[in-house]
């Protein structure tokens, strides 16, 4: 019942509390040995990424509980577990997790100098909460991971940033820490309502999910709340995104890499691990407000992406529209919308975080984000301009690319279940190719640069082969989606069945 | 004539004052005997004399609870939890006050006598079972507490604070004796049982006035834990002071004060718990908002620290607030509370005393860039900090945790959301210090005298706020049979 470790060794350990090792090594190495630093960075990260490998292939894709798990008592006689365990709805996340860590890494090599000891320190330490969110099956380990993310990030924003950075890693900092004490409330309140039940106080996931159905409306609905702004702000759902533009422009690029691609997802995530099983009748008769708010968020984040002049701002703007997919997704409760909403994380998560690094590519060379000090890059850079614009149209949702099978199922969930909430989504086609290809021609194509700065090519290891991985990565996903829908559908099946609702209506019940 | 008969008497449970006191004397005979000693001789016999103290309570720990002196002492776990509280906060505030005392050439054997004697005080607090006791615990409690606030005698701020602190201080006690004498004229008698008698049944005819008494005892004590409205003395007594004292007073003061409150309410009015708990519920909630909020507007992180050790009492308060016969979490949180908040807070307040020894200062700008400077206690101000805060991994966040648990038990859920979201708000100042110790530029210079017993005593507190972050159960299964006793 509790998921089988089929490969015998605690590889989710290893593989989640490999980095913050990694992060000890690094801070005990001397300070100005900084290609040493680099290096064991580096290398840690690698060998995170292989052992990350041997957990994708030691994955049974057709099972459908718990993989790979283990399971120690934590805080005796209290019911807390540490609980470690994949399923199909985490380990595409889990391994997106490893890849961006590792590019982060990669990338950060040549461009960050100072205090370095600190910055693969923070690096290594977020890997390791990230991991940790994705596959933590208690929640008290779940809210220990899901904090650890919230330090490294406000440093990195905070000491590698630029501009008005020290605000923007308050306002993260704050955001998420308020939604999640929220959300400590709820998990305390979860802890005193098992305490009754024979076994004792619990907060494994697995013997949760046999609770939940039993526990009244109300205590429910405070389920629903109590996780929902934690969840919202990660995000970040509209109206709580508003520290993701702040965060995202003054991030180091491999901040912002890592913010875009891995720390929304927790949010997403969170939805479909704790959120709805936790409040499996609640979360289907209040599924109209994230509907509507998605609904909301992807038109208000196309707009708005509209009148950026900041090109990082923009990508970041462009995330809130993506991400509104997302949510809108996993509240249709269909098979396709909640498939389409994870594929639509790990597609967002391999784009948005290439985009980003193709953003700090353009920075490093010109040292300006504005679009308007930008243009004519297509004649210096060829090789680049194609990449980057190959990304900005798989942004956009071209067929053929990753994003464009996760939107078309989260469109055709949305129209199955009312046939105007997939309205607003035409809109957001063709806004979001007029800011994406707006900008591409600004950028690359019209006009030439206004200072003359010297353009020398990519990087081989820093820039250009993450980006054509990504990419790569991305086109997979989009002509050969089957694998990876694969992968998920058991475990989206039995979480669809557990809820409260006729099969294949999905949320039939709005009004 | 019939024999003369005597109080039974167990001097087992109270061996530990009995030490410190005997540790006390030798402080001064040796101060009278040997004017001249140097080193750190006062500090170990201090240390020698609490330890002393610790293993006498430990040893009485596993005894069934032992009421003495004709029912006005009792030793049981309430009271031994407490105990340890006290004097692990007593063996961290010799570990960092010894420095600052050798640097600044202040009288050593006078500061340890003054610190032992307090000790004794909040024991007898914690464990006086009788209101005349426990008023002579209370002012053998603060009459060394004013002593120690004034210690730097040389700086007007120390003298202003203690003179601040004795006159408040004098006042609350003599408000805290008028409930006692209200409590004590209408039941008949100053011992807690039968006073719970008395109660038991809301107080009959007396109801009103008692209710009176109980207000003017809140009003007391709540001037000992700096409670809003009666928190006044705080911010400039805890300014004032010399850091290390406020590190001490911050945390030890609070527990023996949370300790007379818990015995009082719970033993003495415990059939009044729905009219206290009320009043309780308004000071908490006006404690935890005025403590979090004043504390963002300060530039000076000591004072800083000064609102949120009043936020913190807040916090505390709920926990003791929704007590009900039914409800064992309620008083086990309080205490669990205070143990956690002694290594964290006491340690945040080490920090800064180590920081001014190194000829740095408590404002916000003397915290730039202490990361380059001093990684160590950057780092070890941050976990603290954290602590503070409620973050996972340090003991704040199980003792938040446990009192919100108390509130959903107490079916006063609101109560607790209002808790974490106002913990939610002091992390702004608790992040502004991380901020400007981990991501500005250094602006001052610091000395680096060597500090041995300081470095010893955060290092503990270090390890008692990530240690009791991770393995918090055995604590936490204490506090909860303490309460339960």
């Amino acid at each position: 019942m509790y998921g089988n470790n089929a490969l015998g060794i605690p590889i989710l350990t290893i593989v989640t509390l490999l980095p913050l090792v990694g992060a000890l090594l690094v801070a005990l190495l001397p300070k100005n040995a900084a290609n040493a630093i680099r290096w064991t960075a580096i290398a840690i990260a690698g060998i995170d990424m292989v052992l990350m490998l041997v957990v994708l292939f030691s994955y049974d894709r057709a099972g459908a509980g718990f993989q790979l798990v283990d399971r120690v008592e934590w805080a005796r006689g209290l019911g807390l577990e540490y609980y470690l365990g994949v399923d199909g709805i985490a380990v595409l996340l889990y391994f997106l997790t490893s890849l961006l860590s590792l590019v982060a890494v990669v990338y950060s090599f040549s461009f960050v100098n100072h205090r370095l000891k600190e910055y693969y320190a923070s690096l290594l330490v977020l890997e390791t909460g990230m991991l940790g969110v994705f596959v933590a099956l208690d929640l008290s380990l779940f809210y220990v991971f899901f904090e650890l993310t919230l330090i490294p990030m406000a440093l990195l924003i905070g000491v590698w940033g630029h501009g008005r950075k020290l605000y923007s890693a308050m306002k993260f900092f704050l955001y998420t820490f308020a939604g999640s004490l929220v959300m400590l409330a709820a998990i305390v309140s979860v802890y005193v309502q098992t305490s009754g039940r024979p076994g004792g106080a619990t907060l494994n996931y697995v013997d949760l999910i046999q609770q939940a159905p039993n526990w009244s409306y109300g205590f429910q609905t405070w389920m629903f709340w109590g996780f929902f702004f934690a969840f919202a702000v990660k995000m970040p759902l509209f109206p709580f995104h508003t520290w993701l533009p702040d965060a995202h422009v003054d991030a180091p690029t491999a901040g912002s890499i890592i913010l875009a691609g891995v720390l929304l997802k927790m949010g997403g995530y969170g939805f479909l691990r704790w959120l709805i099983p936790l409040s499996p009748e609640a979360s289907v008769n209040f599924a109209v407000v994230p509907l509507a708010l998605s609904v909301v968020a992807i038109l208000y984040g196309a707009y708005i992406t509209l009148v950026q002049r900041d090109l990082k701002k923009l990508i970041a703007y462009s995330s809130v529209a993506s991400m509104g997919f997302t949510v809108l997704g996993i509240f249709t409760f269909t098979q396709q919308g909640v498939q389409g909403a994870i594929l639509q994380m790990v597609s967002h998560g391999l784009i948005s975080g290439a985009l980003f690094l193709g953003v700090g590519v353009i920075y490093e060379r010109l040292h300006t984000r504005e679009i308007a000090r930008m243009g004519g890059i297509a004649n210096l850079m060829g090789v680049f301009t194609a990449l980057f614009v190959v990304l900005s149209l798989a942004n956009l949702g071209l067929p053929g690319m990753s994003a464009f099978v996760a939107e078309i199922l989260v469109t055709l969930a949305a129209f199955r279940v009312q046939w105007w909430l997939a309205v607003p989504v035409y809109a957001y086609i063709i806004v979001s190719a007029a800011y994406m290809l707006w900008m591409v021609a600004r950028v690359f194509y019209l006009g030439k640069p206004q200072e003359n700065h010297e353009m020398p090519p990519m990087k081989l290891w820093q820039e250009a082969v993450p980006l054509v991985g990504l990419a790569l990565l991305s086109v997979l996903m989009g002509v050969w989606a089957t694998p990876f829908l694969e992968t998920m559908e058991p475990a989206v099946s039995a979480l669809l069945d557990y809820l409260p609702i006729a099969p294949d209506t999905g949320t039939a019940l709005l009004p | 004539m019939p024999p003369v008969e005597y109080p039974s008497v167990n001097l087992f449970a109270i061996s530990s004052i009995i030490a410190l006191v005997v540790t006390v004397l030798v402080v001064l005979m040796l101060a009278v005997a040997a004017p001249r000693v140097r080193g750190a001789i006062y500090a170990a016999i201090t240390l020698a004399g609490i330890g002393t103290a610790l293993a006498l309570a430990v040893a009485q720990s596993g005894e069934d609870p032992v009421s003495t002196f004709s029912g006005s002492w009792r030793s049981d776990t309430l009271s031994l939890f407490l105990t340890f509280v006290i004097l692990t906060s007593g063996i961290l505030a010799v570990l960092i006050s010894d420095s600052w005392l050798r640097l600044h050439n202040v009288g050593q054997a006078e500061f340890y006598t003054v610190l032992l004697c307090s000790l004794v005080g909040m024991i007898t607090v914690v464990s006086a079972t009788d209101l005349m006791t426990l008023f002579v615990g209370i002012e053998l409690m603060s009459v060394p507490t004013y002593l120690l606030t004034g210690f730097a005698k040389h700086e007007q701020r120390s003298n202003e604070g203690a003179m601040k602190y004795f006159l408040l201080g004098a006042f609350s006690s003599a408000i805290l004796l008028y409930g006692f004498t209200w409590a004590f004229g209408l039941s008949g008698s100053t011992n807690l049982a039968r006073i719970a008698e008395f109660t038991a049944n809301g107080g009959g005819d007396a109801r009103t006035a008692f209710l009176l008494a109980i207000l003017l005892i809140i009003a007391g004590l709540s001037f000992k834990v700096a409670a809003v409205p009666f928190h006044m003395w705080t911010p400039d007594a805890y300014q004032g002071a010399p850091t290390v004292v406020t590190a001490y007073m911050s945390v030890a003061v609070k527990a023996a004060g949370f300790g007379a409150l818990v015995r009082l309410m719970t033993e003495a009015f415990p059939g009044m718990y729905r009219e206290w708990g009320i009043v309780l519920v308004v000071l908490s909630v006006l404690t935890m908002l005025l403590g979090n909020v004043v504390a963002i507007v300060q530039d000076d992180v000591k004072r800083m620290l000064a609102y949120s050790s009043v936020g913190h009492t807040g916090f505390m308060l709920v926990g003791l607030a929704v007590w009900s016969p039914e409800n064992r979490l309620a008083v086990a949180s309080v205490l669990f509370y205070a143990f956690a908040y002694v290594f964290a807070n006491l340690g945040a307040f080490g920090v800064l005393a180590w920081m001014e020894n190194h000829g740095g200062g408590t404002t916000l700008d003397h915290m730039n860039g202490l990361f380059g400077r001093a990684p160590a206690a950057a780092g070890a101000l941050a976990i603290f900090l954290l602590g503070l805060m409620g973050f996972p991994l340090t003991v704040g966040l199980p003792a938040k945790i446990f009192l919100v648990q108390a509130t959903i038990e107490a079916n006063y859920l609101w109560l607790g959301i209002v808790l974490v979201l106002l913990s939610a708000l002091a992390a702004v100042f608790y992040l502004r210090v991380m901020f400007r110790m981990f991501m500005y530029e250094p602006r001052y210079a610091l000395a680096s005298p060597s500090q041995p017993l300081m470095v010893i005593g955060l290092v503990a507190s270090v390890v008692g706020t990530v240690g009791l972050g991770v393995f918090f159960s055995p604590v936490w299964e204490y506090a909860q049979r303490a309460a339960g006793a």
